[in-house]
C-alpha cells in the first residue's frame, strides 16, 4: 500500500507508528496504516472528552501489548503447523495450559538446576530488568494513575484562565469570578475557591511559642465541592465566608496532634491567628491536604461582593461538575457566564482593556492540574526504564538461543521421535515461565526498595503526590504483565530455531560451525539493538550531566555564601499602618546588626531562588503606550538601602536606597543591569522614571547587577526594586507586612537564626520566624532536579550499559565456542594467537559500531524531547554524542576481548578431533 | 487455509466479533467506525481498541467472514485514506446462525424459568 495515504504525523502518532514495529511483520504490513489512523481518530476523540493523556496512553499501551504477543504467538503458530503439514490450525495459546502443568514445569525447573549459572544470569537479568520497570511504574501509578483521595475525583475539575497579556499566558479566579460562577454556572455541582494564606498562630498555652502555620483562606463549600468532612466538629457554614461573619476555623490531624494532644475538647476553644481570635469548629480526618498536603489550617475567605476585585486572580478555583458533563460543555458553560464579568464587579477596569486581555476559562481535571508537567518527565523515565527491560529480554533471548544452539541434537532427536513443536513451544515456555516467575519476584522486591529510595530522595524532584506512592494491586498486576511479556517473548525465539534445524543436519554434526544462518543473524541483530539503545540512555545521562555542570557554574548574581534568612510576617491586626510596622523593623535591625559576628544585615520581600514571587506591569516615561493598552509585566521587589550591600550585588551606577524615613515616603526606584538594557540601551537608566500600576511615578537613582529570582536555568530577570516605605494612597505610608532579614555573617547558620529567631520573640511574642536557612542551601535546592534527574538516568544507563555489555560477551563466548573448529584450521594453517584474537574482537566491535550508528541516529531523533530539562545544552551536543559512541566502543572491545583470548588459546588437535 | 464453508463451523462468536459482524450489516464500514458502532451498539459493553480490531478482522478476511470494499461510500462523505470493509454472504449466514443459536438459549433458558416460577 503507497505511504501517501497518510498525512504528515504528529510526535504521538510517530511514537505509535514506532511502537507498531512491535508486531509481526506479515501483520504490521496489512494493517499499520489504518491502525495510525483509527489511533488518529481515537486520540482526537479522547481529546474531546478530556480524557487525561496518561490515561489514554495507557488504553493504547495495553492494547498494543496484549495484541502483539497475542499476534506473535498466532504468527508462532501458523509457521510451526505449516512446517509439520499439520493441517488443523489450534489456537496458539494451547501451548499454555500444555506448559503449566505441574509435571512439565518440574521439568523445566531440573533441566534448569543442572546449568545453575544460566539460571543465574537469566534470573537476575530479568529481575533487574522487572525491577527498574516496575519501580518507575509505582511513581507513575502513584503520581499520574491513582484517582486523587477524594469521592467521585473524576468529577473534580480545575478551573482556571487563560489570557494575553506580556508575560502572562494563564490566571486563577478572582473573588469576583468566583462569585459569579458559583452563581451563574450549570454545569458544576459546586464551585469553590482557595489560596494558600500562611498564618502567625498565637501560643495557646504557656509552654507554647508563636508559629507559622501554613494555612489555606477558603470559600465557605470547599468541604462539600471535595466530598470530605471533618472527622471532628463541622465544616464552615454558607454565609461564613462573607465580610463580617464570626471567625472560625478548621483543623488539620496533624495541628491537632501537635498543637491540642488530640484532645476532643477542642472544639468551640479559641485560637489567635494573625492577631484574629477564631473559634475551632472542625479537625480534618488525617492525609486530608488540599490545595497541598502541607496545609495545617483552613479558615474561611472574608468575601465582599460589593467590593470584589474583578481582575485580581488570586484563588485557586475547583469544582465538581454534574454527572455527565465533559470538560469541554463545563469550559463553554463557564465561557457563556463570564462576559457578565464587568456588568457585575465593574472593580474600575477599562472594558475595553478587558477585552484586549482575552480572558478565557479553562477547565481541566484536577488530577493534570496537581500533577502539572511533571508527567512528561515521568513519562520520559518510564519509556526510557522500558527500553531497559526490552535490553534484558534480548539478552536473555540471546541465552535461550545459546542454550538452544547446545541443545540441537536434542531438540532434532525429540522432533524425529514425533514430540510436536506443541511440545517444544511448551518446553521452552515452561522454562521460560520459571525464569520470568522468579525474576518477576525479585524484581518487585527491587522496585519496593527502589521506591522507597525515590520517596525519600524525590521532594527534591518537585514529585507532587509522593505520599501515595507504593506497591498496590495494580503494580503487581504491572510487573506480572511484564514477566509474561518476558516469558513469551524468550520462548518463542527457539521455536524459530527449532523449526529451521533438519534432523539429518544435526545428527551428521553438520549444524556446527557455521555462522552466517539466520540464526547468528538473529543474535547479531539483538547486539547491534541493545548497543544501540543503551547508547540512546547514556547518551541522555550524558547530556544531563553536562547540563547540570553548566548550572552549577551559573552565577546568581549575589554572593550567597554566608548569607542567612530568616522570614517574618506582621499581620494586619497588630501592626495596622506603616509606621508601626517600620518602627519593628527598625528596632529588629539595630538589634541584628548589634549580633557579634553578623557584620551586615537588611530587609527585603523576595528571597532570590526561593518560592516567592512579586510582579506588577510597569509603565515606562518615555515609552508612552498607545491608549488602552496593557504596560508590560515586570518582577519586582520591595528592599531596603543595605539590601545590595548584604548580598554583595554589585552597584553599576548612581546610589542605592537612604534610610527609611517613617514620615516621608521617597519616590526612588533601582532597577537591574538587565531592565536598563531593555529600555534605555547602552543609555544611563538614571533619572528616567517609571510608574507600577495604579501608582505614582518612581525617578530612578541607582543600577544592579543581575541576579537569579526566579530559577538558575533561565536568564536573569528584569526587575525593578522599589524601597520599603513607599507613599499610600493618603499621606501615610505603605510598608509591607511580609518581609525576609537578611544577615550576612561568618558564624554558623542556625546559631545566627536562633539568635534571630529571640530577638523577635523579645520585640513581640506573638510573632514567629520562620523560612529559616542558609542562601546556599536555596542556590544548592535550585539545582537539585537536576541533580536527581541525573542520578536516576545514570542509574538507568548503567544498568544499560552492564546489559549490554552482558549481551556482546554472550554472543561473542558462543560464537567462538560454535566456531572452534574453525579457529582450529586457521591456527593449525599458521595463524598467530594476535590474528584470532583481533579476528574475533574485530567482529564484536563491528557489531556494536552498527549498533553505535543506529544508536546515535535514535539519540537525535529522540533527544529533542528531552529539551525542557537541559539547560545551556544542545539536545544534539555533539561533544557528547562522540563521547558516548567512545564508551560503548571501548565497553565492546572490553566485552569481546575475553572470548577472544579464549580462541587465540584453542588448541587446534583437540579442536579438530572433538568437532 | 481454505475458508470453512459452514457457517456453524464459527459458533459459537465472540461477543466482539458478534458485535463487529452486527455493525457491518448495517453497511460498510472503516475501522475506526466499527469501534465506535460496536461500543454504541453494546451499550459500552464491547469496547474494541485498534489492536484488537484489526486482529480479528485479519482472521474475519482470512475466514472470508468480511471483505475489503471495492466500492466507495458518497464520495463527499468519503476518506480516500480509509479501507472500508463490508460483510459476506457467509458472513451474514454465520450471524444469523448465531443469533438463532442465542434466540434458542434465550427461550430454552425462559421456558425454565416460567417452570421454575410454577413450582415456586
Amino acid at each position: 500500500m503507497p505511504d501517501f495515504r497518510l498525512p504528515p504525523l504528529n510526535v504521538a502518532e510517530r511514537l505509535y507508528r514506532a511502537l507498531l514495529m512491535l508486531y509481526p511483520p506479515r501483520f504490521r504490513r496489512a494493517f499499520a496504516l489504518d491502525l495510525v489512523e483509527a489511533f488518529r481518530d481515537q486520540r482526537r476523540d479522547a481529546r474531546a472528552i478530556g480524557m487525561p493523556a496518561g490515561a489514554f496512553w495507557m488504553t493504547v499501551l495495553r492494547d498494543l501489548l496484549t495484541q502483539t504477543c497475542a499476534e506473535w504467538m498466532t504468527t508462532v503458530w501458523r509457521i510451526v503447523c505449516r512446517t509439520h503439514d499439520s493441517d488443523r490450525e489450534e489456537s496458539p495459546m494451547s501451548a499454555v495450559p500444555h506448559a503449566l502443568r505441574f509435571a512439565e514445569l518440574r521439568f523445566a525447573a531440573r533441566r534448569l538446576l543442572r546449568v545453575p549459572s544460566f539460571t543465574i544470569a537469566t534470573i537476575v537479568v530479568l529481575a533487574l530488568g522487572i525491577g527498574a520497570t516496575t519501580a518507575v511504574f509505582s511513581i507513575v501509578n502513584g503520581v499520574l494513575l491513582r484517582p486523587l483521595p477524594y469521592p467521585q475525583s473524576d468529577r473534580l475539575v480545575a478551573l482556571k484562565h487563560t489570557l494575553e497579556v506580556s508575560g502572562v499566558k494563564d490566571a486563577d479566579q478572582s473573588d469576583a469570578s468566583l462569585l459569579l460562577y458559583q452563581e451563574h454556572a450549570r454545569a458544576f455541582d459546586g464551585i469553590a475557591g482557595a489560596r494558600f494564606t500562611d498564618v502567625n498562630l498565637g501560643p495557646t498555652s504557656t509552654s507554647d511559642r508563636a508559629e507559622r502555620v501554613s494555612t489555606a483562606q477558603t470559600t465557605a463549600n470547599l468541604f462539600d465541592v471535595l466530598r470530605v468532612q471533618p472527622m471532628l466538629g463541622r465544616p464552615f457554614r454558607a454565609g461564613e465566608d462573607r465580610v463580617g461573619a464570626a471567625p472560625v476555623a478548621i483543623l488539620s490531624y496533624e495541628l491537632w496532634q501537635q498543637r491540642f494532644h488530640g484532645d476532643r475538647a477542642v472544639i468551640g476553644r479559641r485560637m489567635v491567628a494573625d492577631g484574629v481570635s477564631r473559634e475551632i469548629v472542625g479537625v480534618m480526618p488525617r492525609g486530608f491536604g488540599y490545595p497541598s498536603p502541607t496545609v495545617q489550617l483552613w479558615i474561611p475567605i472574608a468575601l465582599d461582593p460589593p467590593h470584589a476585585q474583578a481582575g485580581s486572580f488570586n484563588y485557586l478555583g475547583v469544582g465538581r461538575l454534574r454527572a455527565g458533563v465533559t470538560l469541554a460543555a463545563a469550559q463553554s458553560d463557564l465561557a457563556s457566564v463570564l462576559p457578565r464579568l464587568l456588568d457585575e464587579f465593574p472593580s474600575g477596569i477599562p472594558p475595553a482593556m478587558w477585552k484586549q486581555a482575552h480572558v478565557e476559562p479553562r477547565v481541566l481535571t484536577l488530577r493534570d492540574w496537581l500533577v502539572g508537567d511533571v508527567a512528561r518527565m515521568l513519562w520520559i523515565l518510564l519509556a526510557s526504564v522500558s527500553l531497559v527491560l526490552i535490553i534484558a529480554c534480548a539478552n536473555v533471548a540471546n541465552l535461550f538461543l545459546v542454550r538452544g544452539e547446545s541443545r540441537q541434537l536434542e531438540l532434532a532427536v525429540r522432533g524425529a521421535l514425533g514430540s510436536g513443536l506443541a511440545g517444544i513451544l511448551a518446553q521452552a515456555l515452561s522454562e521460560a515461565a520459571l525464569l520470568a516467575v522468579a525474576g518477576g519476584a525479585i524484581g518487585v522486591m527491587l522496585a519496593a526498595l527502589g521506591v522507597k529510595l525515590a520517596s525519600s530522595v524525590g521532594g527534591s524532584l518537585g514529585l507532587p503526590r509522593l505520599d501515595e506512592v507504593g506497591i498496590d494491586a495494580r503494580v503487581l498486576l504491572f510487573a506480572l504483565g511484564a514477566s509474561v511479556f518476558c516469558a513469551f517473548f524468550v520462548s518463542i525465539v527457539p521455536v524459530f530455531r527449532a523449526r529451521r534445524v533438519p534432523i539429518a543436519m544435526v545428527l551428521r554434526g553438520g549444524g556446527r560451525g557455521t555462522t552466517n544462518g539466520p540464526h547468528q543473524r538473529a543474535r547479531s541483530a539483538l547486539v547491534i539493538a541493545q548497543t544501540a539503545l543503551a547508547l540512546v540512555l547514556v547518551a541522555a545521562s550524558g547530556l544531563l550531566a553536562r547540563s547540570f555542570m553548566r548550572l552549577e557554574h551559573v552565577k546568581p548574581g549575589f554572593d550567597a555564601d554566608g548569607v542567612v534568612i530568616a522570614r517574618l510576617m506582621l499581620p494586619n491586626a497588630s501592626y495596622p499602618n506603616g509606621v508601626s510596622r517600620i518602627q519593628f523593623y527598625d528596632a529588629l535591625l539595630t538589634k541584628v546588626r548589634a549580633i557579634p559576628g553578623v557584620t551586615s544585615a537588611s530587609l527585603g520581600d523576595w528571597v532570590p531562588l526561593s518560592d516567592d514571587h512579586n510582579d506588577t506591569v510597569i509603565e515606562i516615561e518615555d515609552h508612552p503606550l498607545p491608549p488602552n493598552a496593557v504596560p508590560d509585566d515586570h518582577f519586582v521587589a520591595a528592599v531596603d538601602g543595605e539590601y545590595f550591600h548584604t548580598l554583595h550585588m554589585p552597584l553599576l551606577s548612581g546610589r542605592s536606597f537612604g534610610p527609611q524615613d517613617p514620615r516621608r515616603a521617597s519616590l526612588e526606584a533601582v532597577v537591574s543591569r538587565a531592565f536598563a538594557k531593555r529600555y534605555w540601551k547602552d543609555q544611563s537608566p538614571l533619572g528616567k522614571r517609571i510608574r507600577p500600576f495604579h501608582d505614582r511615578w518612581y525617578t530612578i537613582v541607582g543600577e544592579v547587577g543581575d541576579a537569579h529570582y526566579d530559577a538558575l536555568d533561565k536568564p536573569a530577570n528584569d526587575i525593578a526594586y522599589f524601597p520599603m516605605v513607599t507613599p499610600d494612597s493618603g499621606s501615610s505610608v505603605s510598608v509591607p507586612g511580609y518581609l525576609t532579614v537578611f544577615a550576612r555573617t561568618s558564624l554558623p547558620a542556625n546559631t545566627v537564626t536562633a539568635a534571630i529567631r529571640d530577638i523577635v520573640h523579645s520585640l513581640d511574642p506573638s510573632i514567629p520566624t520562620y523560612g529559616e536557612k542558609s542562601m546556599s542551601d536555596l542556590v544548592h535546592a535550585a539545582s537539585a532536579r537536576a541533580r536527581e534527574m541525573l542520578l536516576l538516568l545514570a542509574i538507568a544507563s548503567a544498568l544499560a550499559l552492564v546489559l549490554g555489555a552482558v549481551g556482546i560477551y554472550g554472543v561473542m563466548a558462543y560464537g567462538v565456542s560454535l566456531r572452534q573448529r574453525e579457529i582450529g584450521v586457521r591456527i593449525a594453517l599458521g595463524a598467530q594467537p594476535s590474528q584470532v584474537r583481533r579476528m574475533i574482537s574485530r567482529n564484536g566491535v563491528g557489531l556494536a559500531a552498527i549498533g553505535v550508528a543506529i544508536g546515535v541516529a535514535v539519540a537525535i531523533a529522540v533527544m529533542r524531547f528531552m529539551q525542557s530539562l537541559l539547560y545551556d545544552v544542545s539536545p544534539t551536543d555533539p561533544t557528547i554524542l562522540v563521547g558516548t559512541c567512545a564508551v560503548l566502543l571501548l565497553v565492546a572491545l572490553g566485552a569481546s576481548w575475553i572470548p577472544a583470548r579464549r580462541a587465540a588459546a584453542v588448541d587446534p588437535s583437540e579442536a579438530l578431533r572433538g568437532g | 487455509m481454505p475458508p470453512r464453508a459452514d457457517s456453524h463451523d464459527f459458533l459459537p462468536l465472540k461477543p466482539d466479533a458478534f458485535y463487529v459482524l452486527l455493525v457491518l450489516l448495517h453497511g460498510e464500514r472503516h475501522g475506526y467506525a466499527i469501534m465506535r458502532e460496536a461500543a454504541e451498539h453494546s451499550g459500552g459493553r464491547v469496547e474494541l481498541q485498534a489492536g484488537a480490531l484489526y486482529r480479528l478482522l485479519a482472521r474475519m478476511l482470512d475466514d472470508a467472514l468480511v471483505v475489503e470494499s471495492q466500492r466507495r461510500p458518497a464520495p463527499d462523505a468519503d476518506d480516500e485514506r480509509r479501507r472500508y470493509y463490508r460483510i459476506t454472504a457467509l458472513g451474514k449466514r454465520v450471524i444469523a446462525a448465531d443469533a438463532e443459536r442465542m434466540a434458542a438459549l434465550a427461550e430454552a433458558a425462559r421456558r425454565a424459568l416460567r417452570g421454575h416460577a410454577a413450582l415456586a
